[in-house]
């Protein structure tokens, strides 16, 4: 084989891009060419592993020489159509002037984040580890989880220009394998140029693209997956994404949070009351307000009344442009403080509470009651985080509705809704179980939480394999 | 467009049908009677309670004698095309009728409590969409939907009951009425009674598993006994001045309308109003869709809807456009309409039991 | 692009979302407050004139909103004349630029002229009107239900006693003259047709007025005045007690707050109160004034029927307690707590109550108003003998005169 024609071909393949590097050395009359990409490779292993026991080895070499000599695990035989990927992939590829075959070796190398604790879901007690953008360093954490020969995971590459790895997570045993078939099925379908976060994929795999709500399940966190697995859902690794996506979705995971399970069954159950009422409160609050300002002022009690009448006197806006405007200040205020590096987030708070809050009220251009209510609205989205954006949406909805039709239109809207999510069905599972269709078991983890010894059986919500989790041979 | 209607469970066919048995009966039934029939305005809610547990005990013996067949099929079987197509217009026109009413109904009150001198327009906007919505979505999908909601009605109607007990404050004055006084007050408002006859219509799509039947009859004993539970209250409340309450389920809490920094209660049970109205008006339209399928079996489902909105905007905009119309509606031709559920079906059903017990014997 | 758009035309809400945002939306955005909109009327009064074709003058206490940060409530009296009392509602709102809007009446102000006639002529537009909650407190007034109003006004400005909270204490806790719209028409339209209404009077007073007291009882009967200065010959609204009874839409008599403590001795839904003996003696007491405490009263009716004639038994089970001990130089006596009712003192309770009873069946006798509603009592338990009763009489009204009463009285100290 011509080693140095070999080599420029492949560089050729790679437009002759800066970070294919290539070697040729001389070692008894025997010609060996490296190729390899300088930037998915580490310097240190390429020369311990593979230049060192190379060059130090006094004798002949052959292809099967060269396999036993390299220091390393992954070590293949290449065929001449895989060549590109294989470089691609992180692999150096050994040639050898007096043999036909080609070796590969694996030393893929990059630097990655090592495990955080997410921001997006911290807890108070309870690991603190979150996924990272490396594939492989997710799998690793959600094998150190489970011991056993259930965990299964299956590769799959999508996108044409990014070759990205998603792999299917699940139990063997406890999964129901249509579930498994539909979602290798709908990521197998997939033709697409790219996949660069798993995000993309949630658009590609639901089955009603087009709806507001959120039909795939998200985690950063192994122990969060690991539960959700435990109850035979499928979870699905995207390589370069530290968000692991989890079919079927039910809107009841949302409501409950990690924490719940890492502190008293009691206190969970008190939380997520309180987490119902912040989510009505936020998207119907508004609503409600302005509905009561512009068709119902005769149910108010007097003493609301008065000071509502009081404070919105001053104000220059009708009451429909001034929730709007308030609204608007507040989702303004919100993405600036997520785009600006954290030491100016300082001003931001202070730009927004003091100036435009107080200094706003004080100049008559704002009621404090409006305020109050917009700002509970806004604030009380974030005790289901996972959900904002569907809320932030309807709260919108709401506020054009209640202004247009009072308190029918927003109680007719609550059933739109409701009944709209009723007719979502993600992978065999009802969006809205286990309170409609109304599952008594599953209910054990609802609004209401009993305590783990009590929750026997599986969710009933969607199928699974094996029903009963504890005391499974009695 | 396909609608398709998949199975509902024994559960929330009991909720719809509790739904329906005390929806439009809490509103202003109770009121009405009590003008007609003084005190013993009470013993009208538990007779017409029988009668209709009487038909839902007939849903239960047709529903087990032909576990899978359709209503379309058990008609057609034993009386013919012709008495099927009769039938199902009789029903399209019961449950418009219906629709009628209670839009009607519900109208005045909502425009007497919260919303002023408002136009027929904002009413129609804000139901119609919705209740089109609920029945093109499917049986399955309006049954998931009041099951969701099942619990809020049952606590604010339950909450109503408990606060409209502070009201009563008076010993009721009996042997007022003469019997033809009360039956008379018992047949003028018989028209809100009667809804469990849609239970016939989707004979095939409720799942009734065995050991379930004790849900549907709790569900509308249930019903029954809080529809009797609150006449009773608001007849003792508002002892001779029941004309200045019309709307009972709303009346009985007004009483206690104004805790202090709790604000007005009533306004609870106006969200169940409005909740009932909601879903009362999906169902009727939903039944009005599965006659229309009954009476044009090859006609797309969607024209069933298209059409009972063309007619129920007729009737609200052209035909009964007042009150006095829509109490001599509701109050002298409607109960007329209740001869379907009352007399002709059961009388067909039995016809048809007696028919098969023949062949068996045969 | 074309996918989605034809996706979203597919959607008929969203289409529907779009229509509505564009009719009804945009104009919302233009849409002022209600509350700008109406006046809110918190006490509505009715007087009666002669002017022309007017015959009523309507006045309103309405709530003014005011721009300012502390949420003072000011009001203002409007009024207006009419031909009825809808008419001069309808004239009422353009003093203000506004609707007049009655969901928060709390109060109606009768003046007693209006009594002259069918009270019921007036008041219907007001029980029709669906805004108007039926707890609404009805008053009688002396004076032109316009000063009443002027002297509430100044009452709710200057403290936070609001004139309706004086009629619903006097009704919960003194006199038990429940006078609100509802109750009002409930008894007269009831069996008995005798309705009840609260009165309160208006006075011009100098200085700083004091608690008017009717009985100068210690803390029996309430009182209105406010607290703080005055400006002088402001008008003054004091409760007396008194009550004006409606016997078929007409005023039958002014009841004064002590014939009302009398005739709630024989209601059996009343039962707090107090009990005064004047001029006791026995071993331990000389000459004293002894006050009792009600803490709770059971009566129960029991009707016989002898030769046709009812005879209603009230069985009074008291329970009561010495809260006050005066003696012959008007000295209070100490200690009264652990005092023990003697068989002698029972006596004397039982005698004292046998006479307040007496009285009060002879008020309710005299008047033919049935205000503790035996007729419904006895036509429930005996329809038949009691039709034939009310028959042989020559004034079916005049039944409770016929009737005759007896009384058992257990008086449980504590």
């Amino acid at each position: 084989m011509d080693v140095l024609k070999e080599i420029e071909k492949i560089k050729k393949q790679l437009h002759n891009s800066v970070d294919v590097a290539s070697r040729v050395i001389q070692k008894n009359g025997v010609f060996v060419g490296f190729v390899y990409l300088k930037s998915m490779t580490d310097n240190l292993i390429f020369s311990q592993a593979l230049f060192e026991p190379i060059s130090n080895f006094e004798g002949e070499l052959s292809f099967e020489v060269l396999s036993e000599i390299v220091k390393a695990n992954d070590v293949e035989e290449c065929e001449s159509a895989d060549f590109i990927k294989k470089i691609l992939g992180g692999a150096v590829l050994i040639f050898l002037s007096n043999s036909e075959d080609v070796l590969s070796v694996d030393i893929l190398h990059f630097n990655t984040r090592a495990p955080q604790e997410p921001p997006t879901s911290p807890v108070i007690m309870g690991p603190r580890e979150g996924f990272t953008e490396d594939y492989k360093t997710n799998m690793t954490l959600l094998r150190r989880r489970f011991h056993s020969e259930e965990l299964v995971f299956e590769e799959l590459v999508v996108g044409k220009s990014t070759q990205t790895k998603i792999v299917i997570s699940y139990l063997d045993g406890i999964v129901d394998k249509k579930i498994v078939k539909e979602v290798k099925k709908k990521i197998e379908s997939i033709d697409i140029d790219g996949i660069v976060d798993s995000y993309y994929l949630i658009d590609l795999i639901s089955n009603r693209p087009n709806s507001i709500l959120k039909q795939i399940g998200q985690s950063e966190k192994p122990d969060i997956i690991s539960a959700k697995m435990l109850e035979g859902r499928v979870a699905i690794i995207v390589d370069n994404s530290p968000i692991v996506l989890t079919v079927p979705f039910v809107f009841l995971e949302d409501l409950q949070n990690s924490n719940d399970y890492y502190t008293n069954y009691t206190y969970s159950t008190l939380l997520r009351f309180i987490r119902v009422a912040a989510i009505l409160m936020s998207v119907l609050g508004q609503g409600i307000y302005i509905a009561l300002q512009l068709f119902h002022y005769n149910i108010l009690p007097m003493k609301y009344l008065i000071t509502i009448a009081d404070s919105t006197q001053q104000v220059p806006f009708t009451p429909f442009i001034e929730i709007l405007f308030i609204s608007l200040l507040f989702q303004i205020l919100y993405e600036v403080s997520l785009r600006l590096p954290s030491y100016l987030g300082l001003a931001t708070s202070v730009v927004g509470a003091l100036i435009l809050g107080d200094t706003g009220v004080k100049a008559g251009l704002l009621s404090p009651p409006t305020v109050i209510v917009v700002a509970i609205a806004k604030i009380a989205i974030y005790t289901v985080p996972e959900q904002s954006s569907q809320i932030t949406l309807l709260q919108y909805v709401f506020i054009l509705i209640g202004a247009s039709l009072g308190l029918l239109g927003i109680v007719g809207a609550s059933i739109y809704f409701l009944a709209y999510a009723n007719t979502i069905e993600n992978f065999g599972a009802p969006y809205l179980a286990p309170f409609s269709p109304f599952i008594f078991s599953d209910n054990k983890d609802g609004v209401l939480k009993v305590p783990l010894s009590s929750m026997e059986n599986r969710p009933k919500s969607f199928k699974n394999e094996k029903r009963k989790r504890i005391n499974e041979s009695e | 467009m396909k609608v398709s209607d998949r199975t509902i469970t024994a559960g929330q066919a009991g909720i719809i049908l509790f739904i329906l048995l005390f929806a439009n009966k809490v509103l202003v039934f109770p009121s009405l009677i009590f003008e007609g029939a003084d005190f013993e305005a009470f013993l009208i809610p538990i007779l017409s309670s029988i009668l209709e547990m009487g038909l839902l005990y007939l849903f239960y013996k047709l529903k087990n004698r032909f576990p899978d067949q359709t209503f379309v099929q058990i008609l057609r079987q034993h009386f013919g095309k012709a008495v099927q197509i009769v039938f199902y217009v009789a029903f399209s026109i019961y449950f418009l009728s219906k629709a009628v009413l209670l839009y009607n109904v519900t109208f005045i009150f909502f425009r007497n409590m919260i919303y002023k001198d408002a136009q027929n327009l904002v009413f129609l906007f804000a139901l119609l969409p919705i209740i089109n919505h609920l029945a093109i979505c499917g049986l399955r999908v309006l049954g998931r939907t009041a099951q969701l909601f099942f619990p809020v009605i049952l606590s604010i109607v339950v909450f109503c009951i408990i606060v409209g007990c502070f009201g009563i404050d008076s010993a009721p004055l009996l042997f007022q009425t003469s019997a033809a006084k009360f039956f008379t007050t018992f047949f003028r408002h018989f028209a809100p009674f009667g809804d469990t006859v849609f239970l016939f219509l989707i004979i095939d799509k409720v799942k009734v598993e065995k050991g379930q039947w004790k849900i549907l009859f709790s569900c509308a004993g249930g019903a029954l006994f809080l529809v009797c539970l609150v006449s009773f209250i608001f007849i003792l409340s508002y002892s001779f001045t029941s004309f200045m309450h019309p709307f009972a389920i709303f009346e009985i809490m007004s009483f206690v309308k104004e805790y202090e920094g709790l604000g007005r209660l009533d306004l609870i049970s106006m969200i169940l109003i409005i909740l009932f109205t909601y879903f009362q008006l999906a169902i009727y339209l939903k039944m009005f869709m599965f006659s229309f399928d009954g009476v044009f079996e090859k006609i797309d489902q969607v024209y069933g809807v298209i059409s009972f909105n063309v007619l129920f905007l007729i009737i609200i905009n052209f035909l009964i456009v007042n009150l006095e119309q829509a109490v001599m509606y509701g109050q002298h031709i409607l109960p007329f309409f209740n001869v379907l559920p009352f007399a002709v079906l059961p009388i067909f059903v039995l016809v048809m039991f007696a028919r098969r017990k023949k062949e068996k014997k045969t | 692009m074309k996918h989605f758009f034809k996706q979203i035309i597919k959607s008929p809400m969203l289409i529907l979302f779009i229509v509505m945002t564009v009719f009804l939306g945009f104009p919302a955005l233009g849409q002022t407050a209600e509350i700008s909109q109406y006046a809110i009327v918190t006490a509505l009064g009715i007087d009666k004139i002669e002017e022309g074709e007017d015959k009523f003058e309507v006045s309103f206490l309405t709530f003014i909103p005011i721009a300012q940060q502390g949420f003072a409530e000011k009001y203002k009296v409007i009024s207006a004349k009419g031909r009825s009392v809808a008419e001069a509602m309808d004239f009422a709102g353009l003093e203000l630029g506004r609707e007049i809007g009655l969901s928060h009446l709390k109060l109606i102000a009768l003046n007693q002229e209006l009594f002259k006639e069918d009270i019921s002529m007036f008041l219907d537009y007001l029980v029709r009107n669906k805004e108007i909650t039926t707890s609404v407190r009805l008053i009688a007034t002396d004076k032109s239900a316009q000063d009443f109003l002027k002297a509430a006004q100044k009452l709710d400005s200057e403290s936070s006693i609001k004139v309706s909270d004086l009629v619903a204490y006097n009704t919960d806790y003194i006199y038990a003259a429940d006078s609100t719209l509802e109750s009002f028409y409930k008894s007269m339209l009831g069996p008995t047709r005798v309705g009840l209404i609260s009165f309160l009077t208006t006075e011009k007073e100098e200085g700083v007025s004091a608690m008017a007291d009717a009985e100068g009882q210690n803390g029996q009967s309430s009182g209105a005045g406010q607290g703080g200065g005055t400006e002088s010959g402001a008008e003054e609204i004091k409760n007396l007690g008194e009550t004006a009874v409606f016997k078929d839409g007409m005023l039958k008599l002014n009841l004064s707050g002590k014939d009302m403590k009398k005739i709630n001795i024989i209601k059996g839904s009343f039962t707090t109160g107090s009990l005064n003996i004047r001029n006791y003696s026995d071993e331990e007491f000389d000459n004293c004034n002894l006050t009792f405490e009600i803490f709770k009263k059971n009566l129960k009716y029991h009707v016989v029927f002898q030769n046709g004639i009812p005879v209603v038994t009230l069985d009074l089970q008291i329970n009561l307690k010495l809260s006050e001990v005066e003696d012959k130089d008007g000295i209070f006596r100490q200690n009264i707590e652990i005092y023990v009712l003697s068989k002698d003192v029972e006596d004397a309770i039982e005698k004292k109550i046998k006479t307040v009873m007496s009285e009060g069946i002879e008020i309710m006798r005299d008047n033919q108003i049935d205000l503790a509603d035996f007729y419904t009592f006895i036509n429930n338990t005996h329809k038949k003998e009691f039709e034939q009763f009310l028959d042989r009489l020559e004034e079916r009204d005049n039944y409770l005169s016929h009737i005759v009463f007896k009384t058992n009285i257990y008086i449980i100290a504590s």
